[in-house]
């Protein structure tokens, strides 16, 4: 499903050169839970990020169903994140100024002949899988952690991606709460197949994948 | 997309953020709309010429200072010294004139609206001016149509006007006028001719609608003259034309000769090349300052309206990298960050303009329309595309950057 192919990212910055990810071989199969695993600025975010699409690898190539994405345009970038990738961060990144049902339907308003109707319903749809039905017309500052995490997650299924990333979906959440986040994303993979690949720094997280990458100052180790 | 795009800028929290916006786009087109209302009045004011010849004109003020205190004696006295001066070699015209001074501010408007042709022209939108019959040459009027007053209007039995172009216009269009009546102050009075505008005020000013209207007096004059209008009364204040460009020899000479032969008369007489001068010296300086305070405003207006829109949306760069997470194009952001702002700028002017035109319909600053018309347009366009401007410098910053730097600048 993802492979990745002699990877590498340099950040530059003022004259200082962080090799963020070195020669990284790597390829998940579709269907997958994957956990990356690592010390705090090893390079999982940055890997995350090459996969995404979100960010240019300095070297090498990231495939992805077996078509090599590099040099590819921004609308097609564009248009294939939005139909096959879905994002969770540690953050959330929700609008804070819309309400929830409007932060979920956002990745389709940038898919081609879906109706106003039909957005709304797929995102009730889907804050109905993350058990949200009742809380559409709040603003994310009335939510706790675990319930806008849960909103990211809604809308990241919104549009039926094959891929889930999820950078720390549990990192700001208490040990509850991100037992249900993690449930959920188990729920997706079994259910829907859906291949989830997720950085974790909780143990008992990654245990539950199928597999888990294990990175250090930006190499992949074993 | 605009539909969606107007709900959730309705939709949106922090309402205060974009009612401030809000309030600062609607402050500043009337901020340029009042900027250019100035500018474009003053540019329009210069599309006019003067359109009399102040070369040969004097202001000639004789003041009694004779012993007798019968008014009708004093008016013998005026009477006999300005025909005694239509004989003096040297003057082409000489016209008592009861108006507002040249090239000075001032008014004399009718005391009522001016009716004709189904139209009532305000009273204050009419320039005013009793004149004789020497008044024309004096200041060599052009005639569209018709002709200037001549003795021989002593036996109409209707108080006979002139019209200047513009103020035809306002009452009758294009079409021809002479012979048809229009009503001042309740008094019917003749359309005789139509000259050429005038700007009597000075070359920096507004070419007012003018309406002249012929002195008489004497018993074999058949018309009354109109209701609260001072024409009857000769007053002190007259225009001569000399037959050469004014100078200080004819001056004097003219003194020398009034002193020996109307020794009951103290006299003034200003060329009225003189008053243009000081007028001129007057007006720039004023003009100047008021234009480097228009600019400043303008500039100030500009900067803060540039800061408070440019601070909006840089706000918004973790926003943008997210959209484009989620799978929005570089143009797809582009369209809705300008869409939204356009929108906004919309809601914002459409309140200002219908202030703005209450300008023209109301009258309040005795402009043309034209002038508020350019005005409300300059402005409107200059907003739209300082909005378009800055919706587009920040986001394309944003989505210069890959989506995964963006979504970490807050
Ligand atoms: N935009 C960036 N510019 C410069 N350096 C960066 C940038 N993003 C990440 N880095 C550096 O790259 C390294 C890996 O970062 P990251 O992938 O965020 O690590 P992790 O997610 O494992 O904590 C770190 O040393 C970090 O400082
Ligand atoms: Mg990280």
């Amino acid at each position: 499903m993802i492979t990745l192919k002699n990877l590498e990212k340099v950040y530059q910055t003022d004259e200082i050169e962080t090799v963020a990810l070195n020669n990284i071989n790597l390829a998940i199969n579709k269907g997958e839970f994957v956990s990356v695993m690592g010390p705090s600025g090893c390079g999982k975010s940055t890997l995350l990020n090459m996969m995404g699409l979100l960010d240019i690898p300095t070297n090498g190539i990231v495939e992805i169903d077996e078509v090599e994405i590099n040099g590819w345009k921004d609308k097609k970038l564009a248009r294939f994140r939005n139909h096959k990738l879905g994002f969770i961060f540690q953050s959330f990144h929700l609008i804070n100024d819309l309400p929830v049902l409007d932060n979920v339907e956002l990745p389709l308003l940038y898919r081609n002949g879906v109706s106003g109707k039909e957005r709304k319903r797929r995102a009730q749809e889907a804050l109905g899988k993350v058990g949200l039905s009742a809380r559409t017309k709040h603003y994310p500052g009335q939510l706790s952690g675990g319930q806008k995490q849960r909103v990211a997650i809604a809308r990241a299924i919104v549009g039926q991606p094959d891929i889930i990333l999820a950078d720390e979906p549990t990192g700001n959440l208490d040990s509850k709460m991100g037992m249900e986040i993690m449930e959920i994303l188990e729920n997706l993979n079994k259910e829907e197949n859906t291949t989830v690949i997720m950085v974790t720094h909780d143990e008992k997280l990654a245990k539950r994948t199928n597999r888990i990458i294990h990175l250090f100052d930006g190499m992949q180790v074993n | 997309m605009t539909r969606y795009i107007l709900i959730n800028l309705l939709k949106r929290k922090q309402k205060q953020k974009r009612i401030t916006l809000l309030i600062e786009l609607f402050l500043s087109f009337l901020a340029f709309f009042f900027i250019f209302s100035l500018i474009v009045r003053e540019i329009n004011n210069t599309k006019y010429p003067l359109g009399f010849n102040y070369d040969k004109l004097y202001s000639f003020n004789p003041f009694y200072i004779g012993k007798s205190e019968d008014m009708d004696a004093n008016h013998i006295a005026q009477k006999e010294l300005i025909s005694s001066i239509q004989l003096y070699p040297g003057v082409e015209a000489i016209s008592n004139y009861n108006g507002s001074p040249f090239f000075s501010k001032g008014y004399l408007n009718p005391s009522q609206p001016v009716n004709g042709n189904g139209i009532s022209i305000p009273a204050k939108q009419i320039n005013l001016m009793h004149v004789q019959d020497g008044f024309g040459k004096a200041l060599d009027l052009k005639f569209i149509e018709g002709r200037w007053f001549t003795p021989q209007d002593n036996a109409s039995n209707i108080q006979p006007v002139v019209l200047t172009q513009n103020l035809k216009e306002m009452m009758f269009g294009n079409s021809s006028v002479i012979g048809n009546t229009i009503e001042l102050q309740g008094e019917k009075c003749k359309i005789v001719g139509v000259c050429n505008v005038i700007k009597h005020k000075g070359d920096y000013s507004y070419p007012e609608p003018t309406l002249f209207v012929r002195i008489a007096h004497g018993d074999n004059v058949q018309y009354k003259m109109p209701r609260g209008g001072n024409g009857s009364i000769v007053t002190s204040a007259f225009l001569l034309k000399s037959q050469i460009e004014t100078s200080a020899e004819f001056e004097s000479e003219l003194y020398q000769y009034l002193k020996t032969n109307h020794p009951d008369f103290q006299v003034l007489i200003t060329p009225m090349n003189e008053t243009r001068n000081k007028y001129i010296r007057s007006t720039i300086l004023p003009l100047v300052i008021t234009l480097l305070i228009i600019t400043a405003l303008f500039f100030n207006v500009l900067f803060g309206m540039f800061g408070v829109l440019w601070y909006n949306i840089s706000q918004r760069k973790s926003e943008i990298g997210l959209r484009m997470a989620v799978g929005a194009s570089k143009t797809a952001i582009y369209r809705q960050f300008i869409t939204e702002m356009l929108l906004l700028t919309t809601i914002a002017i459409v309140p200002g303009i219908v202030i703005a035109i209450q300008f023209p319909i109301l009258n309040i600053l005795n402009m043309e329309p034209i002038v508020y018309v350019v005005a409300i347009i300059s402005a409107a366009i200059l907003i739209y595309s300082l909005v378009v401007l800055c919706a587009l410098m920040p986001s394309s910053r944003a989505t210069k950057i890959q989506p995964a730097i963006a979504l970490h600048e807050e």
